[in-house]
């Protein structure tokens, strides 16, 4: 063998080794989180409220709780992610001002999400009056995915070709009509995909939640968006750092991370789907 | 040397000192034009002369381009194109570009697009037949009139062109821009966009860019002969590629340069 083809070998192998290694750590964590959690997995751990003290029931709350803050989150974000995108790709003038805009929105991605949890409480739950609440949470982690939907949908939006605005252009249309007719039902796959993603790094999100929409446990399930609710991940953390049985509670922590890895995983094969099912009919 | 080509009535859209830059760079060079009402006229010259941007300044396609900047004078049936809304001007003056460009829709959307932007129209069955005639007179009726909820992308190369001259001519503009429109085509589907320019004609004002000689000299009734940005000759296309008045032209016309 040459020498160029043994470099070439040597280079392959390692790149090869480093798939392999990430691989393997992802497996080792699905293995490591499966085997302990689904021995608590069952029907009653799913559907019902925890009792005696959290050392049994289920964690149907958390789910619950869970799912309503990540749906806060979106109806609050995608929204005014999209506008933001489409101002900033469409309509903005590349300048001074639309430059600070995209630094600050990058930096804003790079915050740590305990600052967000203390900016939700200063800002939402006390300042504005929500209190510990779904909406308090919802907002907050609603401004952590924003910069994840900005820039999933300055992407969409991007990729829809140019030659399409021209000629919507050149009949007559005005921007308004070229960007609602053509350009978003074109990007629409591309950003609901991104944004999804983001969803998922929502759901799994506890620090921007903890001072601003859980607690330990309650009672009742949440009755509005004014009450505070129990999550799945802040449900974790409190099993195993304010627990007082561990011999029953480390189980359910296992149980009730196994469901959280399920849930953000099945909220990313859901933009998997959505991507495929786009890519079918693409230009 | 304008204006003594054309008489003052057929004139549909006169173009007087256009100067035209991007940033810097000068592109268009005070140029002085008139294209007669119902003829072609063919814009021609070596790649990079300006005449994609001498045609785009028409529709003011240019103005979506912040780095264009463009002085002079452009009247459409001697009202000043800067007037006139841009909406309006560009339902006035169609454009068909260099590479066919329909929509992600099916045939029929494609072409009822610019009916629905401008509400030309009274009820559903006014749209098909609008489009209906657009797809007649744009001649490709007869190969997909049984399947207009066709997705406009899956049509050959030469059909989708001549689905943009249909969607162009659906909202029965007054001119219509070809910019270099075959250039992406094989020779059979040129030949019927040509033969498709010969008749539309009757109905309407034609500019066409191209780079191809040929065609300027087959369907053309004016030349404009185009260089470095500089109008160089204007004159009937017969007479230009017979007895051209200057060396520059004779040069390009016969292979020389370009």
């Amino acid at each position: 063998m040459s020498l160029r083809k043994t470099k070439e070998f040597v280079g392959f192998a390692i790149l090869r080794l480093a798939t392999f290694l990430i691989l393997f750590a992802l497996f080792i964590i699905l293995y490591f989180i499966g085997v302990r959690g689904i021995k608590v997995i069952n029907w009653q751990f799913l559907t019902q409220k925890p009792c005696e003290g959290m050392t049994s029931g289920g964690i149907l709350p958390a789910i619950l709780g869970t799912f309503y803050l990540t749906l806060c989150a979106i109806c609050f974000a995608l929204p005014l992610g999209v506008a933001a995108a489409i101002y900033l790709t469409e309509y903005a003038k590349e300048g001074r001002l639309v430059r600070i805009i995209r630094i600050g929105i990058n930096n804003l991605s790079g915050i740590p999400s305990i600052v967000f949890g203390l900016f939700g409480l200063a800002i939402f739950v006390k300042y504005f009056g929500f209190g510990v609440s779904i909406l308090s949470g919802g907002l907050t982690l609603g401004i952590l995915i924003l910069p994840i939907i900005i820039r999933a949908s300055e992407e969409a939006i991007l990729a829809v070709p140019e030659s399409f605005r021209e000629a919507s252009l050149a009949l007559g249309a005005t921007k308004w009509q070229t960007i609602y007719r053509i350009v978003l039902p074109n990007a629409i796959s591309g950003i609901l995909t991104g944004s999804i993603l983001g969803i998922g790094r929502a759901a799994g999100e506890t620090a921007p939640i903890l001072f601003t929409a859980v607690t330990f446990y309650s009672a009742r399930l949440p009755a509005s968006i004014f009450s505070e609710v129990q999550a799945l991940s802040y449900h974790i953390y409190a099993l195993m750092t304010e627990g007082i049985h561990p011999e029953t509670q480390i189980p359910i922590a296992y149980g009730t991370a196994l469901v959280l890895l399920f849930l953000v995983l099945g909220i990313d094969l859901v933009a998997i789907v959505i991507r495929k099912k786009a890519r079918k009919r693409k230009w | 040397m304008v204006n003594k080509i054309i008489s003052k009535k057929e004139v549909k859209i006169s173009i007087r000192n256009l100067n035209i830059w991007y940033q810097d760079m000068q592109v268009i060079k005070n140029v002085n034009l008139d294209i007669e009402k119902n003829k072609v006229t063919a814009i021609i010259g070596p790649s990079g002369c300006g005449k994609s941007t001498l045609i785009k300044s028409i529709n003011r396609m240019l103005d979506i381009i912040p780095e264009a900047k463009v002085r002079g004078t452009i009247l459409l049936d001697s009202q000043n194109i800067y007037e006139i809304d841009e909406t309006l001007l560009r339902k006035r003056i169609g454009m068909v570009f260099q590479m066919p460009n329909p929509f992600p829709k099916s045939i029929f959307e494609n072409v009822a697009y610019g009916l629905k932007l401008h509400r030309v129209f009274k009820n559903r069955e006014e749209v098909y037949f609008k489009v209906e005639k657009a797809l007649k007179q744009a001649a490709l009726w007869d190969e997909i009139k049984d399947n207009l909820d066709k997705f406009a992308l899956d049509l050959s190369g030469g059909q989708q062109q001549r689905l943009c001259v249909a969607r162009c001519i659906a909202l029965e503009p007054e001119v219509i821009l070809f910019d270099e429109p075959c250039s992406a085509l094989d020779p059979i589907a040129t030949a019927k966009i040509e033969e498709l320019i010969e008749k539309l004609k009757q109905n309407y004002t034609i500019v066409i860019v191209t780079h191809n000689m040929q065609q300027a000299a087959r369907i053309s009734d004016y030349t404009a002969f185009l260089y470095l940005g500089e109008l160089v000759e204007f004159g009937p296309t017969q007479k230009m590629f017979t007895t051209p008045q200057n060396k520059m032209t004779e040069h390009y016309l016969t292979g020389k340069f370009g």
